[in-house]
């Protein structure tokens, strides 16, 4: 439509003759693989800040709350050691008193470790689904 | 839509990243010929081309198909060309509405429609537009890119941008007449 009037011919006059250098898309390739290779790095120290305060969050839970049944263990293993005589009298009532212990402590653990992979396997869940909607 | 284009978009997406040079390859010098006429220099188009692939590589993920994949990158080379110059020392000309209003539409065609020598002065013009205004006529007159287009591509409204292009036909007028005499 504006093929033939004078501000077409002026405006394409502007930058008619002009070429992008020959190394141009290597350039730009190159600042785009560095770009890519501080995504990855940046990614790697969040996973890695991330795993990290989730163990730091299973061994605070273990400790506060199951603080008294890993002392118990560690008494009753130790006493274990000292008077097998007093073990073998006791035997079934200690035997007793270090399984619900035990169970109690693999009771949290369990717990705490089914709840952290939810959460990770929810989030991944959510990446992905970004990503294939966009 | 460029179907091919949606498939490398996609491979790259995906984790293929060596297939945006297929893109760069096949829109870097429309690009840059477009941003040549934007800007003031070859050296500074140069480099907005560049930070457009980077941006565009970047913002990937965002692009949704509703518009050409070239009418997005031009998208993106109109705000970092504006970007560019707003960071630069570049001399622009402003003209108040004062000098604009005695200007008539009809006069303002009569001269730009028409062989007159003083369109000689044209060329002289159009570099003392502003970056936005070299936008708005580089899209409309040379790209032809329809102004609904244009409007959404500059983030203006509709009649925003026809009132911008009247006032760029306007000022090239004045500038044109204030050159033009110079040299007489």
């Amino acid at each position: 439509m504006y093929k033939k009037s004078p501000l077409y011919n002026a405006i394409n006059a502007r930058g008619r003759s002009q070429r992008l250098s020959p190394d141009f898309s290597s350039r730009v390739m190159c600042g785009i693989v560095a770009m890519e290779r501080r995504r990855n790095r940046r990614n790697l120290v969040w996973s890695i800040l991330g795993y990290f305060a989730a163990v730091a969050v299973t061994t605070g839970t273990l400790v506060c709350y199951c603080g008294d049944i890993l002392t118990g263990m560690l008494h009753d293993y130790l006493l274990g050691i000292d008077g097998s005589i007093h073990m073998v009298t006791a035997a079934p009532t200690q035997v007793q008193a270090a399984q619900s212990s035990s169970y109690g402590f693999i009771f949290v653990v369990v717990i705490a470790a089914a709840i952290l992979l939810w959460l990770d396997y929810l989030l991944r869940r959510r990446f992905a689904l970004r990503r294939q909607k966009s | 839509m460029n179907s091919q284009d949606i498939h490398i978009i996609r491979q790259v997406l995906s984790g293929d990243t060596g297939r945006f040079r297929i893109l760069m390859d096949r829109y870097s010098q429309l690009v840059f010929t477009l941003v040549v006429r934007i800007v003031d220099s070859t050296e500074d188009a140069e480099e907005v081309t560049q930070d457009v692939f980077l941006k565009a590589f970047r913002n990937l993920d965002k692009f949704d198909g509703r518009s050409s994949f070239s009418t997005w990158l031009y998208r993106i080379a109109y705000n970092e060309a504006v970007a560019r110059a707003r960071r630069g020392k570049v001399i622009e000309t402003v003209l108040d509405d004062a000098s604009l209003r005695d200007v008539s539409d009809a006069q303002v065609d009569s001269l730009l429609d028409s062989d007159s020598p003083r369109l000689a002065a044209l060329p002289e013009a159009i570099d003392r537009l502003t970056v936005e205004e070299r936008a708005l006529i580089t899209f409309h007159y040379f790209e032809e890119i329809p102004l609904k287009e244009v409007a959404e591509m500059m983030g203006l409204g509709d009649s925003a941008v026809k009132v911008r292009l009247m006032r760029t036909r306007k000022k090239l007028y004045v500038l044109i007449n204030e050159i033009s005499r110079k040299y007489v």
